[in-house]
């Protein structure tokens, strides 16, 4: 039995961009919630002032991987295949990276280490789609070159 | 040589293998003009050719035709199924020798 996925690159770019979105979202939670834990304990037991660095660097992670979503998004208007492979190919290595480093760090948020496992399977599938895709539009000659072709054929 | 080539009385025999674009056909033109220039039939083995552009075809037409002005023979062997089918697509299937 031969299964085949035959996953288009938009969406597995929509997808990228949802996951990066919810992962932007989970981390602003988690820095606004930080930043009120460490104001609640300075209204209650004072402290130095300023801004916690675990605040600071969740809020800076979050806009980071905003901005990333909002790229896919943007990367939707390539047409050029071969970029798309190269785009493709970025974000496998990416969500790869992420899976790791969620196995590795944050082992207890299963449901976004679910999400990066299937955003690399999804990126996968959508290259070697791809990769077919390229070589089918390969093996086509345009109508100019059939043309031309067939002066140079005739002309002697 | 970038081609490998095998000649047997007269008969030289070139075979071709991967993609034959833009990038190999400078090559693959002085070597089979030159190679037909010195022998009476020149063929090409495509059984392992993957992929063949426009600029692939050009250079087996301009072979065919100059062994046809040098009374020579030119012929296509084993084309696989996609030169067969970019030679079928450019409705040039029949314009060569292929066995």
């Amino acid at each position: 039995m031969s299964f085949s996925f035959n996953i288009k690159t938009k969406y597995t770019l929509i997808f990228s961009g949802i996951a990066c979105m919810l992962l932007s979202l989970f981390l602003t939670y988690k820095g606004i919630l930080a930043y009120l834990i460490q104001k609640k304990l300075e209204d209650d037991f004072g402290g130095m002032g300023g801004t916690d660095t675990i605040v600071i660097i969740r809020l800076v992670l979050s806009l980071v991987i905003l901005i990333l979503a909002l790229f896919f998004f943007q990367f939707l208007k390539i047409k050029d295949l071969n970029s798309q492979k190269i785009l493709l190919q970025c974000t496998l290595v990416m969500w790869s990276v992420v899976s790791i480093c969620l196995v590795v760090i944050m082992k207890e948020l299963s449901f976004f280490l679910i999400l990066s496992l299937v955003s690399s399977i999804i990126s996968f599938l959508s290259i070697k789609n791809l990769k077919k895709e390229i070589k089918n539009n390969k093996l086509k000659l345009s109508d100019k070159e059939i043309y031309l072709l067939n002066k140079l054929a005739n002309k002697k | 040589m970038p081609f490998d080539e095998n000649i047997i009385e007269n008969k030289a025999i070139i075979k071709l293998e991967g993609d034959i674009d833009l990038e190999k056909t400078e090559e693959l033109r002085d070597q089979a003009m030159q190679t037909l220039h010195n022998n009476e039939a020149l063929e090409f083995d495509m059984s392992k050719v993957d992929y063949i552009d426009s600029s692939g075809i050009s250079v087996m037409i301009e072979l065919h035709q100059e062994a046809g002005e040098q009374s020579k023979s030119f012929s296509i062997n084993n084309p696989s199924e996609q030169v067969s089918s970019v030679l079928k697509m450019a409705k040039l299937f029949d314009f060569f020798k292929i066995t």
